[in-house]
């Protein structure tokens, strides 16, 4: 294991933001969720945990900004699952 | 990137119903905005939709929506983010075309048929600027902004609310 800051037993911690109907389903605006490092891992972990999210449409957002794909997530990073707009 | 616009945030988000008076009142601000030669306003107003038994409301127990309509739509919003897309917009509005001032608002929570969830008001020199940002800034809004809703029924369920169930 490394020594130092950035030793890689650090535990990340992220907040998973929910919004309209996923929010009422899972019924939490917000999930604290550890030791995932990419944006990927939160999917699988979250269709795990609440399986009508794979049939669910949402975009994913990673630090208010919409991401498609897998990314990197760190420490203190928030995502956010955003089912179809209906603003405007 | 040189502009010429404040860089004092405006707020968008109302809660509840932007009223036409607040709009009327704002239009009568601009007046002494002596460089101005055309306001395009556009309004988005809640409407009443007829929901049949075709599918059966998503968070009722009801067997089918027979005879349902709208009488409201609840918004929500991942706020942090949609202010900056809001702010992005702007900026963008700004560049793309000449304009003296540009406005929106925008509901969060209950807004009734019939009532206004949705304000651009835009200002310009000459008319073709202000036609042309105002349908821009609209779609944008509608495409890129994380609002959601809740249409509520008639009948004591309510429906998610989508774009795309919009129908245009």
């Amino acid at each position: 294991m490394d020594q130092g800051p950035f030793n890689s037993t650090f535990v990340t911690m992220i907040k998973v933001l929910l919004f309209g109907a996923i929010k009422d389903h899972i019924g939490s605006a917000e999930l604290e969720l550890n030791d995932m490092d990419s944006t990927e891992r939160v999917r699988q972990h979250l269709e795990r945990e609440y399986p009508f999210i794979s049939s669910t449409r949402y975009i994913l957002a990673l630090n208010q900004e919409r991401v498609e794909g897998d990314r990197p997530v760190k420490d203190g990073d928030e995502i956010a699952l955003m089912p179809p707009f209906a603003g405007g | 990137m040189e502009t010429a616009i404040k860089k004092k945030p405006k707020s968008v988000f109302v809660e509840g119903p932007i009223a036409p008076s607040f709009l009327a009142n704002s239009i009568e601000k601009h007046a002494t905005k002596t460089s101005i030669g055309a306001h395009e306003l556009f309004l988005g107003q809640v409407r009443e939709d007829e929901h049949e038994s075709s599918e059966a409301p998503r968070n009722s127990g009801a067997k089918g929506g027979d005879g349902a309509h709208t009488i409201a739509i609840e918004y929500s919003a991942y706020e942090e983010m949609a202010n900056k897309e809001f702010h992005r917009i702007r900026e963008e509005a700004f560049d793309k075309f000449e304009l003296t001032c540009m406005h929106i608002w925008h509901s969060l929570g209950r807004v009734n048929v019939g009532e206004l969830g949705f304000v651009v008001f835009v200002s310009s020199a000459h008319r073709e600027a202000a036609f042309d940002a105002t349908r821009w800034i609209v779609e944008e809004v509608k495409n890129k902004v994380p609002i959601f809703g809740k249409e509520l029924l008639s009948d004591g369920t309510d429906l998610v609310k989508t774009n795309e169930s919009m129908g245009q």
